[in-house]
């Protein structure tokens, strides 16, 4: 398993996300989905890992948003691929070259176990057709089990058809929801796992909250 | 009504009803964007509801002493809301800085809108230097006119208004850019109404100018068209920060996910 980097998240997973497999996370812009990314990046460096973020911001709104959730990379950062900043310079809207800078970037790092966090799927879609998104991930996600990789995967919630939505949380081993809920005047953000390979689940609701004295938490949620 | 109800009461009640329906208003976008501050974790996404709720308690706090009316027995009342008036321009340029951040990071390619990240500084600095020229000389100027509080207040408003115009003008043109570019519907329909806010206030500040240009001084302010046509205004805008508020963010309803559907997994 590999950790989340967010100890009550490990334990309801069984002690971290299943080994080889791609995890989508979804949730609306502001919720701090992110934050399980670079909670998940920042446990696979100090583990040894090979961390690989792939995001369409600059590696300085990454890095400075990061440390909004308490993660300070100092000089342990991931490998970035980013439209700016990063090891790897990304265009996002040439596919094909995001697609063969990923896998190349694997390839040369296939001896460690590799963490990869996604976070240009969402874009990706608006500016792609569906299908050909789909065909990317399918492949990447081809890649992730051959490289012994763990993938993280950030989409926006209410960006895309209902149906482009459900076709995706098929393709993955795994889903994660962070949702705002509201409730008579009450608005909470909650966590929900809806599916994990190889976990057996609790269908329960989590609050996700953030401080600075916890970091990153998950606690159940009585509604 | 009394047949013999006079125009001056009628426009009266009519004054007081929309006050009241817009204190309403701008009251539960104040309650409902900083109870959703509290629910969203990203810094950017916390700061657009703190700035959306102070600009909408910035209109509670100019509505309620217009609504009690205590300005006619208090005048430090008065000069508290010279410094809010003031204050408000600060809220206001940090709300649609927000609303251009958020509209940017809601682009696809993230591309910048207008040059706002230079851009928000020329308009922080007029903003500063506007506040300054206020104390130094639109205060003294209307504290001489022996005006009663309020109809000091409605001048200090429209001498203040030339900050506001490029302000509001140029940040309604970047979000309304900003909506156009967004790739997620939500914050593309938030956009839109925040873009519509700004040009609604806009229009505000004009009849303002206009209005105080009318005026003279002599009129009974309550009474005056003018003064209804800004109320009208003002609901406008009060319901614009309504539908801005309604898609701050896209919320989901327990019920949908009940208990049994929770088991199906």
């Amino acid at each position: 398993m590999a950790s989340s980097g967010v100890p009550a998240l490990d334990k309801l997973l069984s002690d971290g996300y299943p080994e080889k497999s791609a995890v989508l996370v979804i949730g609306p812009p502001g919720i701090g989905k992110e934050a399980l990314g670079y909670r998940f990046t920042q446990t696979g460096i100090a583990q040894g890992d090979f961390s690989l973020y792939v995001t369409k911001r600059s590696v300085h709104d990454v890095l400075r948003d990061a440390k909004g959730f308490g993660v300070d990379y100092q000089n342990r950062i991931p490998f970035l691929i980013a439209r700016e900043g990063g090891q790897v310079k990304i265009d996002i809207n040439d596919l094909a070259g995001v697609s063969f800078s990923v896998k190349e970037v694997l390839r040369a790092n296939q001896e460690r176990r590799i963490r990869i966090v996604m976070d240009i799927v969402s874009p990706l879609l608006v500016l792609n057709p569906s299908e050909t998104v789909y065909k990317f991930l399918t492949q990447l996600i081809n890649d992730v089990k051959q490289y012994d990789a763990v993938m993280l995967v950030m989409m926006e919630e209410g960006m895309h058809a209902p149906q482009v939505m459900a076709a995706m949380q098929e393709l993955f081993d795994g889903v994660i929801e962070v949702k705002v809920f509201e409730e008579g005047i009450k608005i909470v953000p909650i966590l929900r796992i809806r599916k994990m390979i190889g976990v057996a689940l609790r269908p329960e609701y989590y609050r996700f909250s953030y401080s600075r004295e916890f970091g990153v938490e998950v606690t159940p949620y009585a509604s | 009504m009394p047949a013999s109800a006079s125009p001056d009461l009628l426009a009266d009640a009519f004054f007081g009803i929309i006050a009241v329906v817009n204190v309403a208003m701008f009251g539960y976008v104040a309650f409902r964007a900083l109870r959703i501050r509290n629910a969203l974790l990203v810094p950017l996404y916390r700061n657009q509801s703190l700035w959306m709720g102070a600009v909408a308690l910035y209109w509670v706090i100019v509505y309620i002493p217009l609504v009690t009316n205590p300005l006619q027995a208090n005048a430090s009342v008065s000069y508290f809301l010279f410094i809010w008036l003031l204050a408000g321009n600060v809220f206001f340029l940090a709300f649609y800085d927000t609303q251009v951040r958020v509209a940017r990071d809601s682009d696809p390619l993230e591309r910048d809108i207008l040059g706002w990240r230079y851009l928000r500084f020329a308009l922080l600095a007029m903003v500063a230097v506007g506040a300054l020229w206020a104390i130094v000389a639109i205060v003294p100027a209307v504290s001489a006119t022996g005006l009663p509080p309020i109809g000091q207040l409605i001048l200090f408003t429209a001498g203040i208004s030339p900050i506001y115009i490029p302000l509001s003008v140029v940040s309604a043109t970047a979000i309304l850019i900003g909506s156009r570019r967004s790739g997620n519907p939500v914050t593309k329909r938030q956009l839109r109404w925040a873009g519509i806010t700004t040009a609604v206030f806009f229009l505000l500040i004009i009849v303002v100018i206009i209005l105080v240009s009318l005026w003279g001084g002599t009129v009974p302010l309550a009474t005056t068209p003018g003064l209804i046509i800004a109320e009208v205004v003002i609901l406008v805008l009060a319901f614009s920060m309504y539908k801005i508020s309604k898609s701050l963010v896209l919320t989901s309803k327990f019920e949908r996910l009940g208990l049994e559907q929770q088991f199906e997994n």
